[in-house]
Order: structure tokens, then C-alpha cells, then sequence
């Protein structure tokens, strides 16, 4: 882990030009998001699908809480990044019957899986090509160290 | 084993008739001349396919597998291709560029056919040449058909950017025209990065529209160069999108809303290049009143069947409009023009959280749909605040961020299932347990 670490804050210090990692964190949260949706599909028990979806907003919106407590950001990534913060919690609050939205019923867990990943597919992360590189390497480390 | 002389002199004339056959063969070139030389006189439909590759465009099917929305894209429009017998259709796939030692690769491609037979496919370079199309209409002017027919007659348009340029290129002309472009929401200011492998090339509304102009040329006022423009991208149907767009065609096929990476349908263009072909074109006084009925027939055809397949594997919000462009620009007109109410936009950069919101919303803006020359097909998010939501106007409308995220400090931002400001408008309806009809009037 401390050796992500290093090496993220190594490549968010490279030239804003760097922008082939962006390419990288796309994938990768795609792929952690595809990850955790065939897992709740392929699980049988509607308290555990809602858990694993659950859990994974919870601990992609805590790690995005954390990183914009961070000064250093500009005014752009800070906003990508708490779009991205909303987006979770918005997902979870309906998951659980909370923030004003009805809760999910189980026989359309499936379905809650699908569209969150529809949902954030459709849109790149953070807002995807206007988000700074070293923003992008935040995420990526967050998807890596978390999920 | 010592050959015999008859079984040599046999030998060598089969290798001489096989270079006989060979040396009388059709060359790449000579095939390509007898297949023009077949089909010139049939050609009634041109279609331009642009499709952009370089970004994002991963997202991942039903059962998880993993899908590039550009390669689905370029294997739709082949398709198209392949079964227009009686149309020429230029495909431009734009792709990322990669540099050796300063030297940028070819970072596009196109696949040129006519009458269904791929004529030519070759690498090109967008490199040095700008984002608006500057590359593409090159190529399309070196190898398009319709450029031996006779130029336009009427003045050229006032607008200034059609005399940008020195030569504006060959035009579409014949009587079934149709541009689509494939690719992420085109933005209106910054636009920077909009290439993934160029963030330093821009790419906004107005690259599009220069783009569009050096494939149309100049344009009459009173005849729109298109018969269709598709645009298939999130977030096309915005007064400001379609205020620019409205007078390169006489229709115009959009999403308002996100639109999956699966994108627009286009194989229902098949069945009206087909229809071009045939002898029963309308005729008599009132032949282009038909003419334009069949084609928005079949427009409207196109966007039933992009929706019911947006419908079968979509849980997210899906709204399609097909536009008549007279009508909806003067609706337009009326109701506000192209005014685009903007969230705060940093130069260069935009800010993720912009909150579009059906403009309908807006009680100035009015209902659309119908009335405003709008055909929408919608269907709700099957989940969050947007599930309830009845119909559409048939435009979406930047929405300020700043009241957005007042109204709702966890939502806001990036999302449409972010709820509006305020209590008693549309979202307050009760939810319904039944699934939208296909073709909804506009708000009601």
C-alpha cells in the first residue's frame, strides 16, 4: 500500500499532459464496477446483493470524502470529485429507503445493479476528460486500495 | 521421377493460363472503376458516418463482457453499408493518435463504399489539420461520386462561417443525404481533451458545425443541405445544439438526455436507401410533400427502433427526438431561442456537475413535443428521482449548478437522478407501476 502510495504521488506530480493514465483509471473503474455488478448477479440472497453494493458505494464515497478534504485541490476536481461523492450516496440512499427515495425491493436488486453501472458508464469518471491527471491518479488508487 | 513433354507442355499451360487469368484479372483500381461505372447511374443516397474513437468508450453488456462503443458503431454503419445497393457511404473512424519519437501515427480511418462494395479502406492523419473534419472532407472530396454533379445554384448563405473557406468541397447533393456522427457529448465551451490522445486540440459545437459546413458547402436559405443528421452523443438535444444544427437538415435525430454507449440504431436507414431506388418515387405538384413524409416516416422508424433496443437493455433514462427543423427552430424562436441558462463554465474547463433538466421544466420554455415539431421517445429511469417523470419536451436544458445543488446539497451534480429545486413540479406526480408508451406527446 505504501508503495501505491508512493508511486501515485510520483506520477501526480508528471506533466498535466500525461494524460494516457486517464485511459487507465476509465478502465480499471469500469472494471472494478463490472467486478461487483456480475457479483451481484451471480449471488442467489437479496440481503447479500444489497450489502455488496452497499459496501462498495460506502467505501468509494468515504475515500472521495477523505480526498476532498485535501486543500490542493482546484475548483474543477474538487467539483468532478464530488459529483462523483453524490453519485454514491445517492446510490446508496436508495439502496437503504433513505433521502427521500424509496428503498429498492429485492426482486429488482438485479436491475439497481445494472443501472448504476449504466449510469456511471454513460458518464466518465469525474467528468473524464476534464478532470486534472493527478485527480485521475486519486481515483485510480481509491479503486485499487478499496474494492 | 523424369516428367514427360506432355505432362510438362500441360504444366505450362496451366501456369500460362493462370497468368493469363491473373494478368487479365481486375486490378484494385480497375475493379473499383467497373463497380463506379456499374452503380453511378443507381447511386440515390450518400451517408457520412463519423465515428469517434479517441476517448472513453468502454462500457459493458448484459452478461459483463466488455465492449468498445466505437467498434459497435463502425460494425453497424459497415453494416449499413454493405446493404445499401443504391447508396455511397463514407465512413471515418477516428482513433487514438500514438507518437514515435515525435512522429504521430495515422489516427483514422476510412472505409469508402458505393453500391455496397467497399471501393477503398486506408489510414489517414488528422495531425495538424484541426477538429473540424478538415482531414475527413479532404478524402470525401477526393473520392466522393456526387462531385461531378452540377454545384448549387442559389446565393450563398450569409452566415460568415460558410465563407471561411476557400473551397468548401464538393456537396451532398442527390436526394437522400444523411450525416451521422457517433461520439461523446460535443461540448459547448472548453472542449479541450475532447480527443483523449489531443488534449490540447479542441473540440466544441463550433468545430462540429464548421465540420458539418465543409462537407455541405455553402447552403441555401431555403433548402437544407441534409435530409437527416443523426447525432449520436449524450445531451444533443439542447436548444443550443439544435439551434446550430436545425439548418444543416431537414431533420435531425438527437438524445436530449445521457444516451447509452450503445448508441443510435442506424440500420433502419437500409430500408429508406432502399426505397430510394425504386422507380415509385413520388411525382406530381405535390411530390416533395410526399417525398418528405416517406423520409420522416422512416426517420421516425429509426428512432422507434433505436429506442425499443435502448428499451430491452437500458435501466437508465432514454430520450430520443426527432426534430423537424422548420418547426422546432421557430419554436425555438418563440419560446427563447438558442439560450443555453449555462452552469459556471471555467475556461477550458467544465465543470462535471452540470445539471441538465428537461426545459420543460422551464414554464417560458413551454410543453414542446408536438407542437414544437418534436416527436419524443422517452422512457424514465428505472430508478432514483427521474422514475416518476411522465414525458419530455424533447430538449434538455442546462440547468444552474448553483440552484441545482442548493435544492439538494447530496444530490446535485452529474447526475439526473438529482431531484429539481423546490416542491410541486413534475417529478411530485405519483409513480406509476406501468412502463412508459413509446411515443409520448411532450410533457404533459
Amino acid at each position: 500500500m505504501i508503495s501505491a502510495l508512493a508511486l501515485g504521488l510520483a506520477v501526480s506530480m508528471a506533466p498535466i499532459h500525461a494524460k494516457p493514465g486517464a485511459n487507465l483509471v476509465e478502465e480499471r473503474f469500469k472494471a472494478s464496477l463490472n467486478e461487483m455488478v456480475q457479483k451481484v448477479h451471480a449471488v442467489e440472497e437479496s440481503a447479500t446483493k444489497r450489502r455488496a453494493m452497499i459496501d462498495w458505494t460506502m467505501r468509494l464515497e468515504n475515500g472521495l470524502e477523505q480526498v476532498l478534504g485535501r486543500e490542493s485541490l482546484d475548483a474543477g476536481d474538487r467539483a468532478a470529485l464530488a459529483a462523483l461523492r453524490n453519485r454514491f450516496h445517492a446510490y446508496r440512499d436508495e439502496l437503504g429507503g433513505q433521502g427521500g427515495l424509496t428503498r429498492i425491493e429485492d426482486a429488482n436488486l438485479d436491475g439497481f445493479a445494472s443501472y448504476m453501472q449504466q449510469d456511471m458508464e454513460q458518464a466518465p469518471v469525474g467528468g473524464g476528460i476534464y478532470i486534472s491527471a493527478g485527480t485521475l491518479v486519486i481515483i485510480l488508487l481509491l479503486i485499487i486500495l478499496l474494492t | 521421377m523424369r516428367v514427360g513433354l506432355p505432362a510438362a507442355l500441360a504444366t505450362g499451360m496451366l501456369l500460362a493460363s493462370a497468368l493469363c487469368f491473373a494478368s487479365c484479372a481486375p486490378t484494385g483500381p480497375m475493379r473499383a472503376r467497373v463497380s463506379r461505372l456499374a452503380t453511378e447511374d443507381r447511386i440515390r443516397s450518400l451517408i457520412v458516418y463519423v465515428i469517434h474513437g479517441d476517448g472513453d468508450y468502454i462500457y459493458h453488456d448484459d452478461q459483463g463482457g466488455r465492449r468498445l462503443a466505437d467498434e459497435d458503431a463502425l460494425a453497424q454503419a459497415r453494416q449499413v453499408a454493405r446493404n445499401a445497393p443504391n447508396a455511397e457511404v463514407f465512413i471515418f473512424h477516428q482513433k487514438p493518435r500514438w507518437h514515435l519519437w515525435s512522429h504521430p501515427s495515422r489516427d483514422g480511418v476510412m472505409s469508402h463504399y458505393r453500391g455496397g462494395v467497399l471501393l477503398r479502406e486506408r489510414n489517414y492523419s488528422r495531425h495538424g489539420k484541426g477538429s473540424d473534419f478538415a482531414a475527413e472532407a479532404a478524402l470525401f472530396g477526393r473520392h466522393a461520386l456526387l462531385r461531378h454533379l452540377p454545384p448549387k445554384t442559389c446565393a450563398v448563405a450569409s452566415d460568415s462561417a460558410s465563407n471561411d473557406f476557400a473551397s468548401p468541397g464538393p456537396e451532398l447533393r442527390g436526394p437522400n443525404r444523411f450525416f451521422v456522427y457517433f461520439g461523446h457529448e460535443i461540448p459547448i465551451l472548453g472542449g479541450h481533451g475532447y480527443s483523449r490522445s489531443q488534449p490540447q486540440e479542441e473540440f466544441t459545437l463550433e468545430q462540429f458545425s464548421r465540420g458539418l459546413r465543409r462537407f455541405v458547402g455553402p447552403s441555401c436559405p431555403s433548402k437544407r443541405p441534409l435530409t437527416l443528421l443523426a447525432l449520436s452523443s449524450c445531451h444533443g438535444g439542447t436548444p443550443a445544439t439544435t439551434s446550430t444544427l436545425f439548418p444543416f437538415a431537414d431533420f435531425l435525430l438527437a438524445s436530449p438526455a445521457p444516451l447509452h454507449l450503445s448508441f443510435l440504431d442506424t440500420r433502419a436507414l437500409i430500408p429508406l436507401i432502399r426505397e430510394a431506388s425504386e422507380a415509385t418515387r413520388p411525382s406530381g405538384p405535390d411530390s416533395a410533400g410526399l417525398e418528405t413524409g416517406r423520409i420522416r416516416a422512416r426517420a421516425e422508424q429509426m428512432a422507434r427502433e433505436s429506442f425499443a433496443s435502448l428499451r430491452e437493455r437500458t435501466q437508465t433514462e432514454i430520450s430520443l427526438s426527432l426534430y423537424d427543423s422548420e418547426k422546432a427552430s421557430a419554436y425555438l424562436e418563440a419560446h427563447g431561442g438558442s439560450r443555453d441558462r449555462g452552469g459556471e463554465l471555467g475556461d477550458g474547463v467544465r465543470m462535471e456537475p452540470m445539471v441538465f433538466e428537461d426545459c420543460g421544466e422551464d414554464p417560458d420554455f413551454g410543453a414542446g413535443g408536438e407542437e414544437a415539431g418534436v416527436q419524443v421517445f422517452y422512457q424514465a429511469p428505472r430508478f432514483g428521482f427521474l422514475k416518476v417523470k411522465r414525458g419530455h419536451s424533447g430538449w434538455a436544458c442546462p440547468a444552474s449548478f448553483s440552484r441545482a445543488a442548493s435544492a439538494h446539497p447530496t444530490e446535485a451534480a452529474g447526475s439526473l437522478t438529482a431531484p429539481p429545486s423546490g416542491g410541486g413540479t413534475l417529478f411530485l406526480l405519483p409513480a406509476s407501476s406501468e412502463e412508459e408508451e413509446g411515443r409520448l406527446p411532450g410533457r404533459p
